[in-house]
């Protein structure tokens, strides 16, 4: 008997991340390429921070600053944000997981955009936001895909942070990988084989999907 | 009329032009040419001011971003969008019957569906100018257009550019740094290194070649 | 009289099911399975849910409002400061942890369990610093006044049943673990066993919490209550443990 809640769960949190953080990969990579101010220097450093961190401490932290211990947990909670323990906590502990591979990649693509056709796109009238959508984007999308793809495969594969922040509800929030940890340790090694090779399935679809789009793209 | 002062690191830049009068900047690289030409086009910002039919540009108080001045900027490195075909880059900021128009005028309609990369140097260049010139704008800069051209189309080219300037009415500037390329083409051109305008027997030397 | 008894008991039977979701002990997972199966022969409108794990990290997260009814800990520390703080009904022992002595080698001889450890090349025991079972195997070691001389052969498992598999593995060739575990389809009649005399170690009592935050009172109450009952009792004691007053 298979119980394929595990791969929804995990399917739509992967699916979900690599959309927010697609888009707002975009406009943070934006500010980190081409901004001349000092606030650049000081916010790339901690956009990168999550890497640093043991992912179940990562866990642990927004656990603290969300729960209803603290002062601030408690007051979403009287507005009716639930950010822990269901899909919102998973989502959440995802996009601050995956953060650093939505920016680095794309900060590079757009750093390596030629200045000339930016500035070539001003001089003919546009705005920073055409430019961005017509010039940038379109000249960086290499770096954009292999973001989109770094978050996605990242997120699949994640498990301190989401088992902190999500507290390994059946069928709510006990994702692919949570679920082939807690087989191993019922020492179910079938259910924790079969349930790993599906998991892999999923994501190598994804990621060999993902590969032909690329090369479709050069022609 | 168009009023130019502007102070560079190397030379204080001052003229006066008139409608449809062509400029052109002459002297040896390195020496702020190209920054001239970008400081009216708002991607520098020294010190100075400029004055466009009475719309300030620059000034003590205020300098406009590129994309509020009336330009067409050439660049020195083409500039192409490479994710676009000939014609929409032509056509980028107008609109692509007025861009195949110019595309016919140059003689590269031929072009139009072609990527960039797959153009020879001085087919890019003449896109590059094309592109500047379909905004209609009202002054157009360029920085060294003709590098990539043999003289013939070189010359074709310029006559274009003449045509266009008295059709459009926009003040042309643009910068070479051999005098040869640019009497044929200027009303006026200025000597970075005398750091004065020539007068018209010391151009008029030059412009039997 | 009689009827209105019996009319209640039925009554009672027929309450709408409930889904119970209780965070437990890594340690219970086995003998969990076989109170489930009894629990829901008696009342089978409900769905029990488990989630197993560490008690501490199941402490932090239930401070951060995590939606479970009860909370069965590996110890009674966790449930105390939950139930000082607010968060829990007042707890209950349901059972007490015993440890043992085992191996799965052959030239191990486990009646003398001092010299066996003397023997071992590696020794497994639970990590102090997140399971009572640690604790109490280094408090065996102390009490048999061998710590310093064994310290440098022990080998840490994050969790009892992490710590079984080293022995069973073979990758330590003794270990101090919960007996209970020994009990399991999985280990019994895997090596050799030793019960450790209670006098070697503070008794590990285990207890649970019905937390305050349930969205049903009635069903968390309804479980918490049947693991203290006759039927239950049997359970826990098939499976070694001992029985809090």
């Amino acid at each position: 008997m298979i119980d394929y809640s595990p791969f929804l769960i995990s399917f739509e949190v992967a699916i979900s991340t690599t959309l927010v953080l697609g888009v707002v990969g975009i406009f943070i990579s934006y500010f980190l390429a081409f901004s001349k101010s000092v606030w650049a220097d000081i916010v790339e450093p901690f956009i990168m921070s999550p890497l640093v961190l043991p992912p179940t401490v990562l866990g642990f932290y927004i656990m603290y600053i969300f729960g209803l211990q603290s002062p601030l947990g408690r007051f979403l909670n009287n507005i009716g944000i639930h950010l822990l323990f269901n899909f919102n906590g998973l989502l959440l502990g995802s996009i601050i997981y995956s953060l650093p591979f939505a920016v680095s990649p794309v900060v590079s693509g757009f750093r390596s955009v030629p200045k000339s056709i930016i500035e070539a796109s001003y001089t003919l009238g546009k705005s920073k936001f055409y430019t961005l959508l017509k010039v940038i984007i379109p000249n960086s999308k290499y770096s954009i895909i292999s973001a989109l793809v770094l978050v996605f495969s990242h997120t699949i594969g994640e498990f301190g942070v989401v088992l902190m922040v999500g507290g390994d509800i059946p069928g709510k929030t006990r994702t692919a990988s949570i679920a082939i940890f807690d087989y191993v340790q019922e020492l179910n090694y079938k259910q924790a084989n079969i349930t790993a090779l599906i998991l892999f399935a999923i994501a190598m679809s994804t990621l060999i999907f993902l590969q032909i789009l690329k090369r479709l793209q050069e022609r | 009329m168009m009023e130019i002062r502007i102070e560079t690191k190397f030379f204080k830049f001052e003229i006066n032009l008139s409608k449809s009068q062509i400029l052109g900047i002459v002297g040896p690289s390195g020496i702020g040419k190209t920054t001239t030409l970008r400081a009216i086009a708002g991607l520098e910002e020294p010190k100075g001011k400029i004055v466009v039919d009475g719309e300030v540009w620059l000034d003590k108080n205020l300098s406009l971003a590129p994309k509020k001045r009336s330009i067409g900027f050439v660049f020195q490195d083409f500039a192409l969008f490479p994710n676009m075909s000939v014609l929409e880059n032509v056509a980028y900021a107008s609109s692509k019957e007025h861009a195949l128009e110019i595309l016919k005028a140059f003689n590269i309609e031929h072009l139009k569906d072609k990527r960039p990369n797959k153009l020879s140097g001085g087919e890019r260049q003449r896109v590059a100018i094309a592109r500047a010139i379909a905004r209609a704008p009202k002054v157009l800069l360029m920085d060294e257009p003709f590098s990539a051209l043999d003289r013939k189309t070189k010359h074709f080219i310029q006559d274009k550019i003449l045509e266009f300037s008295k059709m459009y009415k926009f003040y042309t500037i643009f910068v070479a740094h051999d005098l040869k390329d640019v009497v044929r083409l200027s009303d006026l051109v200025f000597s970075v290194e005398d750091q004065k305008l020539l007068s018209k027997e010391e151009f008029e030397e030059y412009s039997l070649m | 009289m009689k009827k209105f008894i019996v009319f209640g008991l039925l009554a009672s039977k027929i309450v709408f099911g409930a889904t119970i979701t209780v965070a437990a002990a890594a340690d219970l997972r086995f003998v969990l399975q076989d109170l489930t199966a009894l629990y829901e022969k008696e009342y089978p409108q409900d769905k029990l849910k488990f989630i197993y794990g560490a008690s501490g990290n199941f402490y932090n997260q239930i401070r951060a409002g995590y939606p479970i009814d009860v909370f069965m800990s590996a110890d009674t520390h966790y449930p105390e400061l939950l139930y000082k703080q607010g968060l829990s009904y007042k707890p209950r022992a349901y059972a007490i942890g015993k440890l043992a002595l085992f191996t799965v080698e052959n030239n191990i001889n486990v009646d003398n369990p001092k010299l066996a450890l003397l023997q071992a090349k590696k020794i497994a025991i639970a990590n102090p610093r997140v399971a009572p079972y640690g604790i109490a195997g280094i408090s065996t070691l102390h009490c048999y006044h061998i710590y310093h001389n064994v310290k440098s052969k022990i080998v840490f498992g994050e969790n009892i049943i992490q710590t079984a598999q080293y022995v069973a593995s073979k990758n330590a060739d003794v270990g101090l673990v919960s007996y209970s575990l020994l009990l399991t389809p999985q280990l019994k009649g895997k090596g050799k066993i030793y019960l450790i005399p209670q006098a070697c170690y503070k008794p590990i009592v285990q207890s649970a919490a019905v937390i305050k935050a349930t969205k049903d009172k009635n069903a968390a109450m309804r479980f918490f209550n049947f693991l203290y009952s006759q039927e239950a009792i049997a359970i826990w004691k098939s499976f070694g443990y001992g029985i809090p007053r």
